[in-house]
C-alpha cells in the first residue's frame, strides 16, 4: 500500500513544497519515550481506593436500607446481594490494581514541532499533535495531584472533542512543557515561508528526564 | 466620501422584528431542549388538554402573551449603530450581548427574507465574518435601504483601507477586487441579486429531483414511535385507538375473519407508509425547494428553501473535510449527498436530521450526481492533488486486510447484542405492564416478564450470531481507503457507502491504534483527526500506517498555508 507516497515538487502560489525522500522523514519508532512521573500510578491507586470506599459505603447502605427490606427480592432472588457485591468488589480491586499495569505503558515525547503521546495496554495507541495546529494549552491539577506534586497538561487542537490530556507529569515538568509548547505555538504564528524544512531534530529530553527521575516534587 | 449624517445614534429595527424574535425564541428553545423533550412536552400538553379541555383557552392565551412579551422585550433591547468603520449591535434583555464588528473583518453581507418580510418589503441582514457569528451578527426586519447603506459603507471602507482582509490562501482562483463596484458586488447578498449574477451556478435542484430526494430520506418513523413509547402512560390510549380503528376498518372493508384482518393490516401499513413518505417529501420541499449551488469568488454558496430562503456560504480554504454519502436508496437513484464542513462544525451530530441543522458553516448538497461531486471536489482541492477519490465507486480505493471481517463480526456481536438485549428488557417491561389488570401476583408477573425477555433475547442472540459474519463481510466490502500525495480518503458503510476525505495539511493530530488482534497480525488503525471529525483507516499494515502517520504530520507541520 505504500507505493503511492512520492512527494513531488509543486508550486502553488507562494507555497513551495520541496521533495522529501520518504526515508529521511523523522520516524517515530526509534524515539526515547519519556515515562510519566513515577508517583503517578500511586496517585491513581489512592484515588481508586477512596472511590472504592465511597462505592462500598453506598452499596452497603443500599443493601441494608433498600434491598433487604423488599420481600419479593429477598425471597425470590436470594443470590442478588452476593452477585452485586462480587461485581462491586471486582470492579474496585481492578481499579486499584490496574494503574500499576497501565501507567508504565504511557509515555510522551516532545519534539521540535509536535507532541507524541502513547497509551494503552491491550489497545495501544500513539497520538501525534503538531504544535502548529494546537490552539491553546491548559495546565490543571486536582488537590490530590498537588499532594503528589503532579499536574496535567492538555493540548487543544481546533475542533470539538479533540486534543489530549497528559496526566501525571511532575509539576515542574508540566509547567516547563506548557511554556515550551506555548512558545512553539507563538513561534508558528510568525513563521517565514522559507523555514518550513527547518531542522526537525527530535527534542532531547534531557532536562525532563532528570526532572522525572531526580526531582522529588513537593 | 463618508456620509457622516447617518453615523449617529442608536437605531432599532422595525417592530416586525418582534415576530422574528418570537420565532427565534421558539427555535432556541427547540435547539436547547432537543427534539425528544419537545415531543414529550407536546404529547404531555395534548394529553392534559384532552382531559381538561376547560383550560385550553387559558393556556393558549398565556403562551401567546408570554411569547409576545418576550419578543417585545427582545425587540426593545435590540439596537444597532452604523459607524464610520464598524457596526455596533447591542441586544439581550437579561444577558446583554454587545458585538462590535469592524468593517475590515466583514467578508460578506447576506440579505435574507422570510415570508413575513417579503410581504412587508423588509429584509434581514446577516453579516458574514470569518468567525462564528451566527445569531449575533444579524439585523432582523430592517429596510432594504439600511442593507444597501451598510454594503456601500463596508465596500468603501475596504476599498480605502490598504490592508484588505488578509488572504494568505493564495489559490490560483483568486478574484481581484475591481474597485468599489466590484467590492460592493462581492459583499452584497442574496435578496438583492440572483445567484447567476453573483457567480458560476453549478447546480439547481429540479422539482422532480426534489421529489426523489424526499423519497430517499426515510427515518422519521422511528422518532415518532420512540416518542410514543417514552410517554408510557399514553401508550394504552394510542394502542386502544389503533386497535379500535383497525377493528372498525377491518369490519368495514371485508367483514370479520382472517382475510378481513389481513386486508386491514395491509391497508394500515400502507397508509402509514404513505403518510411517512408524504412527510418526508414535504420536509424536503420546504427545506430544499429551488436549491441552488454556485461558486462566488473563493467560496461556495447555496440557497434553498420554500418559505425562508436559507443561504450558506463556505470559503473553499475553510473546508476541513469532504464527506460523500450514498445510502441504498441514493444508490438506486445514482445520487450522492455531499457535505463539506468547516472548523468546529460536527458532521456526526446532524448526519440524519439535517432538517433541523441550521449552521451556516457546513456546505451541503443534498442531491448530487457524480459529475457535480467531482466538480465540487476539484474546486475545493484546486492546487492540490486532485486525484483524491471521493466517489465511493472510485477504482483507486484499496481494500483493507481481510481480518477486518472478523473484527467487524466480533464488534457486531459484542456491541449490538448487549444493546438489543437491554432494549428488549425494557420492551418486555412494557408488555408485562399491560397484564396488570389480570389476577397475577407481582411475583408471577416478574417471572413471566423475565421469561419473555430471556426467550426473545435468546432468539436475538442466535439470530445475531448468524448475522455477524455476513455483516462483517459487508462492512469489509465497504471498507477501503486511498491516499495521494496531499490527502487521504476512507470509505465505509454497510449497505450504503460513505467516503470521508481530508487533506494532510488540515490534520490536527494523527493516531495509530492497535488492538491485540491487530498486533498479532502486524496491523494497525490509522486515525487522522481534523477540526471536524476523524478520517479512519482500520486494518492496514502497521509499518505502512506508521509511515503514513510520519508523512502526514510532516505535511501538517511543514505547511505554511492557512488551514482555516
Amino acid at each position: 500500500m505504500t507505493d503511492s507516497i512520492s512527494p513531488e515538487t509543486e508550486e502553488t502560489g507562494m507555497f513551495v513544497n520541496p521533495a522529501v525522500p520518504l526515508d529521511s522523514l523523522p520516524g517515530t519508532e526509534s524515539l526515547e519515550w519519556t515515562p510519566l512521573h513515577p508517583r503517578f500510578a500511586r496517585r491513581l491507586q489512592v484515588a481508586a481506593l477512596i472511590r472504592s470506599v465511597v462505592i462500598a459505603g453506598a452499596g452497603a447502605a443500599f443493601h441494608l436500607l433498600v434491598i433487604a427490606r423488599i420481600p419479593p427480592i429477598t425471597e425470590n432472588l436470594p443470590w442478588l446481594p452476593a452477585f452485586g457485591w462480587t461485581v462491586i468488589g471486582t470492579f474496585c480491586l481492578w481499579s486499584i490494581l490496574w494503574p500499576a499495569v497501565a501507567v508504565p505503558r504511557r509515555g510522551y515525547v516532545v519534539r521540535d514541532k509536535d507532541l507524541l503521546y502513547k497509551s494503552g495496554v491491550l489497545w495501544r495507541s500513539v497520538k501525534a499533535f503538531p504544535f502548529n495546529r494546537v490552539q491553546h494549552t491548559k495546565l490543571d491539577s486536582t488537590p490530590l495531584d498537588r499532594r503528589f506534586g503532579l499536574a496535567s497538561l492538555s493540548v487543544f487542537p481546533a475542533g470539538a472533542g479533540a486534543g489530549q490530556r497528559v496526566r501525571g507529569l511532575g509539576q515542574e515538568t508540566a509547567e516547563r512543557l506548557r511554556v515550551y509548547i506555548s512558545e512553539r505555538i507563538e513561534h508558528d504564528g510568525d513563521a517565514e515561508p522559507g523555514d518550513e524544512d527547518a531542522a526537525r531534530v527530535p527534542e532531547v529530553n534531557s532536562e525532563k528526564d532528570s526532572e522525572v527521575t531526580g526531582n522529588p516534587g513537593q | 466620501m463618508l456620509n457622516r449624517s447617518d453615523s449617529g445614534g442608536w437605531q432599532r429595527t422595525s417592530p416586525v422584528a418582534i415576530a422574528i424574535f418570537v420565532g427565534r425564541s421558539a427555535k432556541s428553545g427547540y435547539d436547547r431542549y432537543g427534539m425528544w423533550s419537545q415531543a414529550v412536552a407536546a404529547i404531555g400538553v395534548t394529553a392534559f388538554l384532552l382531559r381538561n379541555p376547560q383550560y385550553t383557552a387559558l393556556i393558549l392565551t398565556a403562551v401567546l402573551i408570554i411569547f409576545l412579551l418576550v419578543g417585545g422585550l427582545r425587540y426593545w433591547f435590540f439596537r444597532f449603530r452604523i459607524e464610520e468603520d464598524r457596526i455596533l449591535i447591542r441586544q439581550g434583555v437579561l444577558n446583554r450581548t454587545a458585538v462590535d464588528l469592524p468593517f475590515e473583518r466583514i467578508q460578506g453581507i447576506n440579505v435574507n427574507r422570510g415570508p413575513l418580510e417579503r410581504i412587508l418589503g423588509l429584509v434581514t441582514v446577516v453579516i458574514d465574518t470569518s468567525g462564528s457569528l451566527s445569531a449575533e451578527g444579524q439585523l432582523p426586519a430592517v429596510s432594504p435601504g439600511i442593507a444597501e447603506r451598510l454594503i456601500t459603507r463596508v465596500a468603501e471602507h475596504q476599498g480605502l483601507a490598504p490592508d484588505v482582509p488578509a488572504t494568505p490562501d493564495t489559490g490560483p482562483d483568486e478574484v481581484p477586487a475591481e474597485g468599489l463596484e466590484g467590492k460592493a458586488r462581492q459583499l452584497a447578498g442574496a435578496g438583492l441579486r440572483a445567484p447567476e449574477e453573483r457567480g458560476e451556478v453549478l447546480h439547481r435542484l429540479a422539482n422532480r429531483e426534489l421529489l426523489k430526494l424526499g423519497l430517499a430520506k426515510p427515518g422519521a418513523s422511528l422518532f415518532y414511535l420512540a416518542a410514543l413509547i417514552l410517554v408510557g402512560r399514553q401508550v394504552d390510549v394510542v394502542v386502544d385507538g389503533v386497535v379500535g380503528t383497525f377493528e372498525s376498518v377491518s369490519g368495514a372493508i371485508a367483514g370479520p375473519g382472517v382475510v378481513g384482518a389481513a386486508t386491514a393490516v395491509t391497508a394500515l401499513v400502507l397508509a402509514f407508509a404513505v403518510l411517512l413518505l408524504a412527510t418526508r417529501v414535504g420536509s424536503a420541499i420546504v427545506r430544499y425547494h429551488d436549491f441552488t449551488l454556485w461558486r462566488e469568488g473563493r467560496s461556495y454558496r447555496s440557497q434553498s428553501g420554500l418559505a425562508t430562503r436559507r443561504e450558506v456560504a463556505v470559503g473553499v480554504h475553510k473546508v476541513q473535510q469532504i464527506r460523500v454519502n450514498q445510502s441504498v436508496v441514493y444508490r438506486w437513484f445514482g445520487r450522492y449527498r455531499l457535505s463539506a464542513p468547516t472548523i468546529g462544525s460536527s458532521l456526526d451530530a446532524d448526519e440524519d436530521d439535517d432538517d433541523g441543522a441550521d449552521d451556516a458553516e457546513v456546505l451541503r448538497v443534498p442531491w448530487a450526481d457524480g459529475a457535480l461531486v467531482e466538480r465540487v471536489r476539484s474546486g475545493i482541492l484546486r492546487g492540490e492533488d486532485e486525484r483524491l477519490a471521493i466517489l465511493p465507486e472510485d477504482r483507486a480505493f484499496r481494500r483493507v486486510s481481510r481480518l477486518y471481517i472478523r473484527a467487524a463480526a466480533l464488534r457486531f456481536i459484542f456491541v449490538h447484542v448487549p444493546l438489543v438485549v437491554v432494549a428488549l428488557f425494557f420492551l418486555a417491561h412494557f408488555v408485562s405492564r399491560s397484564w396488570r389488570g389480570g389476577d397475577l401476583s407481582s411475583t408471577d408477573l416478574l417471572g413471566r416478564y423475565v421469561a419473555i425477555w430471556a426467550d426473545v433475547s435468546l432468539i436475538w442472540v442466535a439470530l445475531s450470531l448468524l448475522l455477524a459474519v455476513p455483516v462483517g463481510w459487508l462492512r469489509w466490502r465497504a471498507r477501503a481507503y486511498m491516499h495521494t500525495d496531499d490527502g487521504i480518503a476512507s470509505r465505509f458503510g454497510l449497505l450504503g457507502r460513505t467516503v470521508e476525505a481530508c487533506l494532510f495539511r488540515k490534520a490536527q493530530g494523527v493516531t495509530v491504534k492497535r488492538s491485540p488482534l491487530q498486533r498479532r497480525h502486524g496491523l494497525a488503525t490509522l486515525e487522522v483527526e481534523t477540526a471536524c471529525g476523524d478520517v479512519t483507516v482500520p486494518y492496514i499494515e502497521h509499518a505502512a500506517a506508521c509511515r503514513l502517520r510520519d508523512y502526514i504530520i510532516y505535511r501538517a507541520e511543514s505547511s505554511q498555508r492557512r488551514w482555516h
